[in-house]
């Protein structure tokens, strides 16, 4: 259908959408802690992990726009958070006032914040990437490499297919819901509501054991049999081996660069 | 209450990862031993309508929307193993595709959500619903459930964030229960509508009005989760917040149900408890066992007479 919204643009064909997801993953996670472990008072290393992954984007031509879109989409859950860091703080205080409570944001409470803000938009944009370079069939295949449990990775491989299907009937429902929906009371409206979703849910319990019959009368045992996956190169290591000596090159420049 | 990257320090979220990655193996097993070779494509098809349900925005009022979050009404439905399994691997599926939730601290977000959330919802509506008049009782305890989880996972998060040094404890837990109190209401309205507009359906999936007990497994699971919310507030009930650093990896050995039956001697005078920090912890596990004696305890009575009351059918499942 058309809901490519889920893991857009990971069906390029650039050197960084090649690699094998088993190192795009170990060196996002890699990077991921690099970035989340910078002290406040080391903006320097924002900066060059900041560089770092525009010129992977450049690489990867996965669009500028989508990445500062997608980002844009998160901000809320972000700030949200954020917004209370500055003037929770003891330290230095810059400024006062009173609004409804008596509100004080301290030199403190602002480097906290500027921190967390930088890392977690760095890190947003390394998932960004991560899912815009990898298809999600690719990201398991990486999850079983890395010991996440079986059974985990069987449930969310099926779950990413259902969750199309179960879009597309949502959508239906929703319009059918708003047709016939005109001029409901509040309270009305609530009850409609959860017979809407429970509806679907009814539909999809249903579904699901419509899909176990499926796969019980063609021989499922509870096991998945999957082919094997191509192995790991000396090219994979090595590029491996150089993003964490970059990364590690970061921080040290970054603690060299202390304000 | 998806808590991005950055947010948390390096020891927060490494002993939320590891508090996770036990609860999920303990949930695995508790759900293959439930169902067996099903799970698959039930766990698959109940979590792509989790997640779902929660892109489908319900008006509020005053302009805003809500949205399900689910935790309860799976705990509801399928019982709590099956709902954190489920929920669990909804959150995986909006950290890897949506980044909603960092990735490091996907343990932080299981923990809050998967576990704390659903199993929360799950014993708040066991109680309830023994102990609310029998004509409300399925709604009311639903509505009761869902906000009560939601607040707990709010106020658990903003645990974790005051843990890991960025806020205090006090003001971000204001922030965070006041706010996730709204967001409950809102939860509990749409958990009671969904479950009242199944049980009008009277399907098959729907609970049998004989709630089914809470078992061994479901206690020691409570019990753990409360062991690693404890973790969490020790240092604030600490004079000594600096030793924190070193005895975290002591503490996560500690925390377990060997070392409480010593501290019931008066003034925690034992072996290897040096610092007013331990006693403080042992003190607090002390609290957290008996809550969950006198929970556990209460449960067991009241289980006791709706049995007799009403009989026990052996239909339940």
């Amino acid at each position: 259908m058309h809901h490519d919204f889920l893991d857009k643009y990971s069906d390029l064909d650039t050197p960084l959408h090649r690699l094998d997801a088993r190192i795009k993953m170990l060196s996002a996670v890699a990077l991921l802690v690099a970035v989340v472990v910078t002290p406040p008072r080391q903006p320097a290393e924002f900066i060059l992990f900041a560089l770092l992954l525009a010129l992977l984007t450049l690489i990867s031509r996965v669009p500028v726009l989508h990445i500062i879109k997608k980002s844009l989409i998160l901000s809320p859950f972000i700030l949200l958070v954020a917004i209370f860091l500055p003037f929770m703080k003891g330290g230095t205080t810059l400024w006062e006032g009173h609004f409804v409570v008596p509100l004080r944001i301290s030199q403190e409470g602002i480097y906290i914040f500027l921190n967390v803000v930088c890392k977690a938009y760095l890190a947003l944009a390394t998932m960004i990437l991560l899912s815009a370079t990898t298809p999600f069939i690719q990201i398991l295949h990486a999850m079983q490499a890395f010991r996440v449990p079986r059974l985990v990775i069987m449930i969310l491989s099926f779950m990413y297919r259902y969750i199309f299907l179960l879009i597309d009937e949502a959508e239906r429902m929703l319009t059918a819901h708003e047709a016939r929906r005109f001029g409901l009371r509040r309270r009305r409206k609530l009850t409609s509501f959860g017979q809407l979703v429970g509806v679907l849910f009814l539909r999809t319990y249903e579904r699901g054991e419509r899909v176990y019959q499926a796969m019980t009368s063609r021989g499922f045992d509870g096991t998945v049999r999957v082919m094997e996956r191509p192995r790991l190169t000396t090219t994979d290591g090595l590029l491996a081996a150089l993003f964490i000596t970059l990364l590690a090159i970061i921080k040290v420049l970054g603690a060299l660069l202390y304000v | 209450m998806h808590i991005p990257d950055g947010f948390l320090d390096t020891k927060t979220w490494m002993i939320c990862l590891g508090a996770a990655g036990i609860g999920l193996a303990v949930v695995v097993h508790q759900t293959n031993r439930q169902v067996r070779e099903r799970i698959v494509p039930l766990a698959a098809t109940v979590g792509a309508f989790v997640f779902v349900a929660q892109m489908i925005n319900f008006p509020v009022g005053g302009g805003t929307s809500g949205h399900l979050l689910g935790g309860t009404l799976m705990a509801l439905l399928f019982g709590p193993w099956l709902a954190a399994l489920v929920m669990t691997v909804v959150l995986l599926v909006q950290c890897l595709i949506f980044q909603d939730g960092g990735l490091l601290a996907l343990g932080a977000n299981c923990f809050n959500m998967a576990f704390v959330g659903v199993f929360s919802g799950y014993f708040a509506y066991q109680l309830l619903w023994r102990l609310l008049p029998r004509r409300l009782r399925v709604a009311l305890s639903a509505f009761l459930a869902a906000w009560f989880s939601v607040v707990l996972s709010a106020a658990v998060c903003s645990m974790e964030l005051a843990f890991s040094g960025i806020v205090p404890l006090k003001q971000s837990l204001i922030v965070m229960t006041s706010v996730h109190t709204l967001i409950g209401v809102g939860e509990g309205l749409i958990t009671a509508a969904i479950l009242a507009a199944l049980y009008r359906q009277k399907h098959a999936v729907v609970p049998a009005t004989e709630r089914a007990p809470v078992t061994r497994w479901e206690y020691l699971f409570g019990f753990g989760l409360l062991c690693v919310i404890g973790l969490f507030l020790a240092p604030f009930a600490s004079p000594l917040p600096d030793g924190l650093e070193k005895t975290a990896s002591q503490l996560n050995f500690l925390s377990n149900e060997q070392t409480i039956a010593p501290s019931v001697i008066p003034g925690y005078e034992f072996p290897g408890v040096h610092s007013s920090f331990l006693a403080v912890l042992l003190a607090g596990l002390v609290g957290l066992f008996l809550v969950l004696a006198f929970t556990y305890g209460l449960l067991r009575l009241t289980q006791r007479r709706s049995a007799a009351h009403e009989g026990r059918k052996t239909d339940a499942p």
